[in-house]
């Protein structure tokens, strides 16, 4: 429980502090650094180092052929709550923190549903693979489709500030794939306790 | 690609998740394999087969 605990905590520290970074940073503050954005990245890559780092310590590598399942050795899919919980708050910080800007925080919460999409489930398994990749194609084309539909809409209008930046593409995509992976998994689940 | 997992499971008496536990995936991906929504891969397969015993043509065919 006690080893359980300790990484969860560091964690949700981890995010606290990184939501108050992304909620009071507007472009140009820390000389240009980009800290922020250097700590969400080391925020992605933590299940997969740790995961590295567990799967070395339990066993020895399996070179015997390609596993059945991925399963992490740690349950990282606890995480994904607090992954959403974040990008949840950022994006609600740009309404309740007026000095805020969208195109800081906007970075934050691509990274987090990103992040939410791409942490290990509970049972990494082949079905969750072939699921997330069908979710992530599908999830760019109706991206693409609806980005070319708002651009067309805006031709010949004067666009608001801010139109639809490579962030915004990112977490709309994102959404998007998380939709529709969640819904086919629950489809799955749905037709398991029928049958 | 047509399947007779389902029929081999309850000839055993195993639930979904019992034969996922067995096999090291998850319960839905028994159930997405049963109902023939998707076709397993090679270890997958060969994995099966070697659980119920039997060659992998004796459980699925094209």
């Amino acid at each position: 429980m006690k080893s359980k605990l300790v990484p969860v905590l560091a964690f949700g520290l981890l995010a606290i502090l990184l939501g108050l970074i992304a909620s009071d940073y507007p472009a140009g503050r820390m000389g240009g650094l980009p800290i922020r954005d250097l700590l969400i990245f080391a925020l992605l890559l933590v299940p997969i180092l740790f995961e590295r780092y567990w799967r070395a310590r339990k066993a020895p590598a399996d070179f015997s052929g390609r596993p059945t399942s991925r399963t992490p050795v740690k349950d990282y899919s606890r995480l994904k709550p607090l992954y959403l919980a974040l990008a949840v708050v950022s994006a609600a910080s740009y309404y309740f923190i007026p000095q805020s800007n969208w195109f800081s925080l906007s970075v934050m919460v691509g990274a987090c549903l990103l992040a939410t999409f791409f942490t290990p489930e509970k049972i990494e398994d082949e079905r969750i693979e072939h699921l997330k990749l069908k979710a992530i194609r599908a999830a760019f084309a109706t991206a693409f489709f609806l980005v070319f539909l708002l651009t067309g809409l805006f031709r010949g209008k004067e666009r608001p500030d801010h139109f639809l930046s490579a962030f915004d593409m990112i977490i709309l995509t994102m959404l998007i794939a998380l939709g529709f992976f969640h819904y086919w998994r629950w489809q799955d689940g749905r037709a398991a306790r029928d049958s | 690609m047509k399947n007779r997992l389902k029929e081999l499971r309850a000839a055993r008496e195993w639930s979904q998740a019992e034969l996922a536990e067995k096999l090291a995936v998850s319960r839905q991906t028994i159930n997405a394999i049963e109902t023939e929504k998707y076709d397993p891969s090679l270890p997958l397969a060969l994995k099966i087969g070697k659980l119920f015993k039997l060659p992998v043509e004796e459980i699925f065919e094209a």
